[in-house]
């Protein structure tokens, strides 16, 4: 399981990942981390929405009220223009920890 | 034998909401979103093999605590929390947008007067006393404005300069002040609650009869003669001078006020934990 710090995070980059293949709605974006993480990334569940609020008035995404198949309204979210922007910038920035932890972690004898 | 109520998703969803808070915590876009979560998380806990009822206490557990929900969302919505500098800043925020709906309304009501569509002494006499139309008008547009007289501290301002003044210092008030229009809009959202916003709008309407601007710049009836004598005895009929004075005044309100006004601006709220 991550911890709650990494998680925080990650959270900005991995909605804006997650709403670059297409719009998604809240729940759906929380049950498509679960999947792809194997469970080991877990959000609290209703804390979702204020960073999807905070990334909307950032200019970041957008979001649409639509009715769903139940009949009941939901709030679907895509990216924006900018959202691009800082997703491409969110790459940048984690793949240079990636790999300096990659080149870090090959160099150094194992711990155990 | 016992004959238990069934149980109703929608209503146990709307109870949820109603415990869970109101404004300006949550707004209702908020409390909407989060019900819809709820559904969604019901339908796939149903799935599971739990029953509505227990699929809805699971969905309402994963959702989070209210206290919790509470803060994070507070973040996102936040209530303006009044300081002195805060209100000094509406106190000239509100006095200058005041004028300008009161200039619309007279320039309509001058409209109206010239068209010949009505014939009140009242407006004929505030169209005058703001300089719209001259005495001589005034006089000639009808026999009220005689009834009514002209009052000896009948003075007519420069519209230009004064029009001047208030766009820029709309302007500067808005821009230095809030240095985001989101904040504007996070205000505006704070006053959702009916009781909010009529408590907001009487305490503006206080901030226009005593904001010393509104004194300075607009000679309100007797706020004038009060502003001439007691508050801005420096201040004479020059429009460019009261100008002046009104822009530095609402300059020192501005600064007093940014670092009240930057605490509850988006830019600097923390991201929610994930």
């Amino acid at each position: 399981m991550l911890s709650k710090e990494l998680v925080a995070a990650s959270t900005t980059t991995l909605v804006l990942s997650i709403l670059s293949e297409g719009e998604d709605y809240g729940y759906a974006l929380i049950q498509r981390v679960h999947e792809l993480s194997g469970g080991d990334m877990q959000w609290s569940e209703g804390m979702l929405y204020p960073v999807l609020h905070w990334m909307e008035k950032e200019d970041l995404i957008e979001s649409e009220w639509r009715a769903a198949e139940s009949g009941h309204r939901r709030k679907y979210y895509r990216l924006r223009q900018e959202g691009r922007k800082a997703l491409r910038a969110e790459k940048e920035q984690w793949m240079a920890v990636h790999n300096l932890l990659i080149k870090l972690w090959k160099t150094q004898p194992r711990l155990t | 034998m016992e004959n238990p109520t069934p149980f109703d998703l929608n209503e146990a969803i709307r109870l949820w909401q109603q415990n869970l808070g109101a404004p300006p915590s949550f707004c209702a876009d908020d409390l909407e979103e989060l019900a819809s979560h709820l559904r969604a998380s019901v339908q796939k806990l149903k799935t599971t093999g739990l029953s509505e009822e227990e699929a809805f206490q699971t969905a309402v557990r994963r959702i989070g605590e209210r206290g919790q929900l509470e803060r994070e969302f507070a973040k996102i919505n936040p209530a303006v929390t009044w300081s002195l500098p805060l209100f000094s800043f509406w106190l000239a925020a509100g006095a200058y947008l005041f004028q300008v709906v009161y200039w619309l309304i007279v320039c309509i009501l001058t409209w109206c007067a010239r068209s010949g569509w009505r014939d009140d002494a009242r407006l004929v006499y505030e169209a005058a006393r703001v300089g719209l139309i001259s005495r001589a008008e005034a006089a000639r547009i009808g026999p009220p404005f005689h009834a009514f007289g002209v009052p000896p501290f009948l003075h007519q301002p420069d519209p230009r300069a004064l029009s001047i003044e208030l766009i820029l210092v709309i302007i500067l008030i808005v821009r230095l002040a809030v240095g985001s229009w989101k904040v504007v809009g996070a205000f505006i959202r704070s006053f959702e609650r009916p009781i909010r916003a009529a408590l907001g709008l009487v305490m503006l309407g206080f901030v226009v009869i005593l904001s010393p601007a509104v004194l300075t710049n607009y000679q309100m009836g007797w706020g004038f003669r009060l502003a001439q004598s007691t508050y801005w005895p420096m201040v004479t009929s020059n429009e460019i001078g009261q100008a002046a004075v009104n822009a530095v005044l609402v300059c020192i309100m501005v600064l007093l006020a940014r670092p009240a006004l930057r605490k509850i601006s988006p830019s600097d709220h923390g991201k929610a934990e994930g």
